[in-house]
């Protein structure tokens, strides 16, 4: 391909003030690029918002808790509790510990006949710190306070409200007795992105437990795996369609203002340094789509991973709007310059 | 620069445009290419400036040194029918192109391309944008610019066919006003740009007659 004259910084330039004015014929893309960076961005913050409302209230129904005890109730089973409340080392398991039913107890400020349940810290990591946890449906104060029990007190604390499988929103739990070495149940909360299928053998097998079989049952199963829901959802893709949309627009564009291309090629510009002025004038408008969407995950915020997968499905839209721009006129350059003037876009 | 063309053959989709072909185009002059529209002055004038391949014959440059080179696109300064501006960029910006392309400093293209704006009579114009040009300034912009890149071919293929009388005239006297600068050849049917050139080529006959 013949060369020309044009210093690389100087095609910059020409790409540049081509794009950078309202007033140019890429003006309506500069304007759509930037509303299409917004657009995916929202519309992605809103899915994810979306998930994260399943999941929390899937959390809360259960999904994600195993409960382990006996399979058959007429053959008792012994959970070893340090086997228990070692599966918090698995990476998937967000707390785990032994919860035993063990009397109730009269409180001057929660009632009387109040369920009392024991708990491995493990299980309840607020026990390293507080006497008694108060169930959310028994208490709604926010800051630590004291319980009369008996002729004593009692450091306590309310918690959140638990998800079914952690049945202590209605009673007060207690940390187990440091000689307690084994219970019936175990307990297991797994963290929010896996699934009980996914873990329950696991579990199992690292459980040193005697007696009959052991059955791990959860509260909630859903008909639909929430996490590969959202991972094979198809408007995941929405940046990339809207980056091939604008690419393709770009391209059109391009093919409306051929005239003007010809001025290049008509002056001495070689087909190189025309496509890389066209190519420059796309990589500005796909990186106002790119810095459109960048701001907009940065602006509505959310975990970082979340902010991430928005930054980068937004470069990956950029980088597809380029290629198809540049792909879909790279044939101008080569044209006939005369022929392109009498194009007349 | 001297064009020779030399017993040229073109055809498109089996249509002959011309053949047997043979003129010549002297070294700083201007040359009328002359002959009724559809007679193939355009494809010629595309040939000659090598963005179009001939099916048999040749076309040689000689720089006067003894040479003979093929066409070499990037040396012509081409002025096509109506104008191809960027319409949203100034005068200068457009008339910047072409000694931007031939390599010069962007200071050094600022200054040429003035120099070709006033040449022209655009001066007073050269920061206005070209969408709001008329249809002769635009003409004209297209002349400085090819001024400022100083190229040695000049093409301009019916410049005046968007033009009315009064700015066909001034046309024709910048082609006058520019001879000497390079080697300019008009592709036209126009009396008045024809008048203005020293030579004429006609598309039936080939060979340069004084004009």
């Amino acid at each position: 391909m013949r060369r020309d004259g044009w210093s690389i910084s100087l095609l910059f330039r020409e790409g540049s003030k081509n794009v950078l004015d309202w007033r140019s014929r890429m003006a309506p893309l500069v304007v759509l690029a930037v509303i299409m960076g917004l657009a995916s961005v929202v519309f992605s913050s809103f899915q994810s918002a979306s998930f994260s409302d399943r999941l929390a209230e899937q959390k809360l129904a259960g999904r994600n808790v195993l409960v382990i005890g006996a399979a058959d109730q007429r053959r008792p089973v012994t959970i070893q509790r340090s086997s228990c409340e070692r599966l918090e080392e698995v990476s998937t398991v967000e707390r785990s510990g032994l919860l035993e039913r063990a009397n109730t107890v009269d409180f001057a400020q929660l009632g009387t006949n109040v369920p009392v349940v024991e708990a491995s810290a493990t299980l309840f990591p607020q026990l390293d710190a507080f006497d008694l946890l108060i169930g959310a449906k028994l208490g709604n104060q926010q800051k630590p306070f004291f319980v009369r029990i008996g002729s004593g007190t009692a450091l306590a604390h309310t918690v959140v409200q638990q998800p079914t499988g952690v049945d202590t929103n209605s009673a007060v739990v207690r940390g187990l007795a440091p000689g307690t070495k084994s219970g019936s149940l175990c307990v297991v909360v797994l963290s929010d992105l896996t699934t009980t299928e996914r873990n329950r053998t696991l579990i199992l097998s690292r459980l040193s437990a005697s007696g009959g079989p052991l059955s791990a049952t959860q509260a909630f199963t859903d008909t639909s795996d929430p996490i590969n829901d959202f991972k094979n959802r198809p408007d995941r893709f929405l940046p990339l369609v809207l980056g091939l949309l604008g690419g393709l627009c770009g391209g059109i564009l391009n093919r409306l203002r051929s005239s003007e291309i010809a001025a290049y090629r008509l002056s001495g510009t070689s087909a190189r340094s025309l496509f890389i002025i066209v190519t420059v004038e796309q990589g500005l408008i796909s990186g106002l789509f790119a810095v459109s969407a960048a701001g907009a995950a940065l602006s509505i915020g959310g975990p970082p991973s979340t902010i991430l997968a928005g930054l980068l499905w937004a470069v990956s839209g950029s980088m597809i709007w380029v290629i198809v721009s540049s792909l879909s006129t790279v044939d101008l350059p080569l044209r006939q310059p005369p022929s392109l003037a009498k194009d007349r876009g | 620069m001297q064009i020779d063309v030399v017993d040229s053959r073109l055809s498109f989709d089996g249509r002959v445009i011309f053949d047997s072909f043979t003129a010549s185009f002297p070294t700083g002059r201007v040359t009328a290419l002359v002959g009724p529209s559809g007679s193939g002055k355009s494809s010629l004038l595309s040939a000659m400036a090598g963005f179009q391949k001939l099916d048999s014959g040749a076309i040689h440059w000689s720089p006067g040194d003894g040479s003979r080179t093929p066409p070499v696109p990037t040396s012509v300064s081409w002025i096509p029918q109506g104008s191809n501006a960027i319409g949203i960029r100034t005068a200068l910006d457009n008339v910047l192109i072409g000694p931007l392309a031939e390599g010069k400093s962007l200071a050094q293209a600022v200054e040429t391309s003035v120099s070709a704006l006033w040449e022209v009579g655009l001066e007073h114009a050269a920061h206005r944008r070209a969408r709001t040009l008329s249809g002769g300034e635009l003409q004209r912009m297209c002349f400085a610019r090819a001024l400022a890149s100083d190229k040695p071919l000049i093409f301009a293929d019916e410049p005046s066919s968007s033009l009315d009388a009064d700015n066909t005239e001034r046309l024709a006297e910048l082609i006058h006003a520019l001879r000497a600068r390079a080697t300019i050849v008009v592709a036209t049917h126009d009396p008045l740009l024809i008048s203005a050139a020293e030579y004429q080529v006609h598309m039936r006959s080939g060979h340069p007659l004084a004009a």
